[in-house]
């Protein structure tokens, strides 16, 4: 692996939509992050978190009109290093499918259901690899073979309709991997696809990383799929980072009560019979504006006043927590917090480590009160 | 496909067997029979029983139906009560022409309609948007024998710039090998008789195209808001491809699908708009013909009418099966 500067630098990206008439929403605020070669990184978070959004930003997909973009996001190219949000469109469809390639969720209504598969691979194949006719007709079966569909002549000449689901995404993958991209971003890739399936694809995904050295972004709501894939994870609520830390400390450690109370709503196999589960109470309808404070207060177990103070600043886990102050903000993202083992959250109220099991318990005054001393 | 093709001809003769007994009941119960437009005002009732029994009017209604079929089935659509000649005949003489007339009007629906339909789908909101989605609700509205009337007195009787009837400028000699006009003019390379016939089709075909037209812009506009929004079309730019690609293959392949559909309904259609352009424009087809015949209550010439035009609608419905199953290949596996 050549120099080991991130692949892909995000800062701040922030994406606002605007229709006419109606009021602006801030689908992503200032979400910061970075891919690196051969590693996976994840975005978690429940539906309307702007998982999605985000992965559309960086690609270029999102619609012209009523939407406005901030902040960066510098890939580093042979050629030099390149901000994707202020590329030319035409700058943009040369990376788009070549350099920077995306996998997407529904994988039968993600592919043209009146094209022949074949074409649909070689399509891509000639317009950034410049392969023509029998040539291209050649790799767009070795592609097939590749992500394991058998018989992959055959497929070519088929259509979406004829092929089972998870075909269907190992198609749409090959598509994504034909130009042996430096960066991918999958979108919910598994979720419209049944259990075993899933397990074939993530781990299809996994080679692709190990074998090209691909950097990938996972956006998934399953956090079994993060613990069995990502390298680095970031926790999203409502728009922002409200947690990032490395894969074990994150499930070993949570800190942030949205993590813990996304973990402590998996079912387990292992959980003793007729015990029910914690899910998060409300839904992401009941935020509040991060303006005022924490977004996730009015549905978190543990919140104080002090979370409706004003914005909560991202930082590193032990360290002081606080709401946004001068310049707290920006010292505190991602760069910053590397020095931590990369453990950073958003919370001025912070489970302890550990607090995974027992989120519940009537520990959580106390802990407002220890944190409280530890900033005085 | 072979199989597709034979199931869809043999489906064919259920409709079409259906058809003919509509039409045999609804000219059963029509009032007026033949031997009120056939006789004079005063004839006595003496005299149109006669005439009723002269053709066979008397007998039972299944053997009237049986011998009615028969005829049918010969291609023997009566005699036309005013011109005295076989049915079949005078629709053969004429059909080339309302031919030309709807491939005219088709022509321009679609190569005008699908175009401006993409357009203002998408530049959604834009002025020209308005504008297609306002002229084809006017296109929709306006009769067509209103439009036609308009056109011929403002194109061809004001401003001269095209000619106000007929197929053909009188004293224009052609070579005539089929009866259709355009078409034998470029066979035999007579590119004078080619130039005078579009200049005659040119204002009929424009009011026949109106309504077309109009169906047409509003299908692809919707159908193109809508494909525009599928994954397969973000699926498409998340490629890279150039926008055309994503124009032609992906947006248009599917938009069509319905259009297409639209496209069939709406030829059948033109058959029966005819008659009132053609009426308008003197222009020597079917359709003038046929109004003629409802002005003299012709009832064979009607009924041939109809029937032509049914079979028209039934073969263009299979031609719209055979394409849809070449466009799609989810309608194939069925």
């Amino acid at each position: 692996m050549g120099s080991d500067a991130p692949l892909l630098t995000v800062e701040e990206l922030s994406v606002v939509f605007h229709g006419r008439g109606s009021d602006e929403v801030r689908a992503v605020d200032g979400v910061s992050f970075t891919l690196e070669e051969g590693r996976v990184t994840g975005l978690v978070g429940e539906s309307g978190c702007g998982k999605s959004v985000t992965s559309l930003a960086l690609m270029g997909l999102l619609p012209d009109r009523g939407v406005r973009v901030g902040g960066s996001a510098v890939m580093r190219l042979p050629e030099g290093p390149v901000n994707l949000l202020g590329l030319s469109a035409r700058r943009m469809r040369d990376l788009r499918g070549s350099r920077l390639a995306m996998i997407f969720q529904d994988p039968l209504s993600s592919l043209n259901p009146v094209v022949p598969i074949g074409r649909q691979v070689t399509e891509i194949l000639r317009r950034h690899r410049g392969m023509r006719g029998s040539a291209a007709e050649r790799e767009a079966a070795d592609l097939l073979y590749r992500v394991g569909i058998p018989d992959p002549r055959r497929r070519l000449r088929e259509y979406p309709h004829q092929l089972s689901g998870g075909m269907r995404q190992r198609a749409l993958i090959a598509m994504a991997v034909a130009c042996r991209p430096r960066v991918m971003i999958a979108d919910e890739p598994t979720t419209a696809l049944d259990v075993t399936i899933q397990a074939q694809i993530l781990e299809l995904l996994k080679d692709l990383v190990t074998e090209e050295g691909t950097a990938l972004l996972m956006i998934t709501h399953d956090l079994g799929v993060v613990a069995g894939l990502c390298d680095d994870i970031n926790v999203l609520y409502a728009g922002r980072a409200v947690e990032r830390a490395p894969r074990a400390p994150l499930f070993a450690e949570p800190t942030h009560p949205y993590t813990v109370g996304l973990l402590g709503s998996i079912p387990r196999l292992d959980a003793p019979r007729g015990e029910p589960l914690t899910p998060i109470r409300g839904s992401v309808n009941d935020n509040i504006a991060w303006s005022q404070g924490c977004a996730f207060a009015p549905r978190c177990d543990h919140y104080t006043l002090e979370c409706l103070q004003g914005p909560p600043v991202l930082a590193p886990v032990g360290a002081a927590a606080g709401v946004e102050g001068a310049a707290a903000r920006t010292a505190a993202t991602g760069r910053a917090a590397a020095a931590d083992g990369g453990h950073v959250h958003r919370c001025v109220n912070p489970l302890r480590a550990g607090g995974a099991s027992d989120r519940t318990a009537p520990e959580g005054p106390a802990a407002v009160g220890e944190d409280e001393e530890e900033r005085g | 496909m072979l199989r597709f093709l034979v199931r869809r001809l043999l489906q064919l003769i259920p409709t079409l067997g259906g058809l003919s007994i509509l039409l045999f009941v609804w000219l059963q119960r029509l009032p007026g029979g033949p031997e009120y437009a056939l006789l004079p005002d005063d004839a006595t009732a003496e005299q149109r029983a006669q005439l009723r029994r002269s053709l066979g009017l008397d007998q039972p209604i299944t053997v009237q139906y049986l011998a009615f079929l028969r005829r049918i089935l010969q291609g023997d659509l009566g005699t036309s009560l005013n011109t005295g000649r076989p049915v079949t005949e005078e629709f053969f003489t004429r059909f080339p022409a309302t031919f030309e007339l709807a491939v005219t009007a088709m022509l321009i629906a679609v190569t005008v309609g699908v175009p401006l339909g993409y357009l203002a789908a998408r530049k959604r909101g834009s002025v020209l948007d308005f504008a297609a989605v306002g002229g084809s609700l006017l296109g929709i509205c306006t009769p067509v024998f209103f439009l036609a009337f308009l056109l011929k007195v403002v194109f061809a009787e004001r401003l001269g710039l095209f000619p106000s009837a007929f197929r053909l400028s009188p004293g224009m000699s052609r070579t005539d090998l089929s009866g259709f006009v355009v078409l034998d003019g470029l066979r035999t390379g007579e590119f004078d008789v080619v130039r005078d016939a579009l200049l005659h089709l040119a204002l009929p075909g424009l009011a026949l195209a109106s309504i077309p037209l109009a169906v047409i812009v509003r299908m692809t506009r919707a159908s193109v808001l809508e494909v525009v929004g599928e994954d397969y079309v973000r699926t498409a730019n998340a490629k890279g491809l150039h926008p055309g690609t994503v124009r032609t293959r992906h947006v248009m392949r599917n938009a069509m699908l319905p259009v297409v559909t639209a496209i069939g309904l709406l030829t059948g259609s033109l058959f029966a708009g005819a008659v009132l352009t053609e009426s308008v424009f003197a222009f020597p087809g079917v359709g003038s013909f046929v109004y003629a015949a409802t002005q003299g209550r012709d009832y064979p010439v009607l009924t041939g009418f109809i029937l032509l035009i049914a079979t028209m609608y039934v073969l263009i419905n299979l031609l719209v099966d055979i394409s849809y199953s070449l466009l799609d290949p989810r309608v194939r596996a069925q």
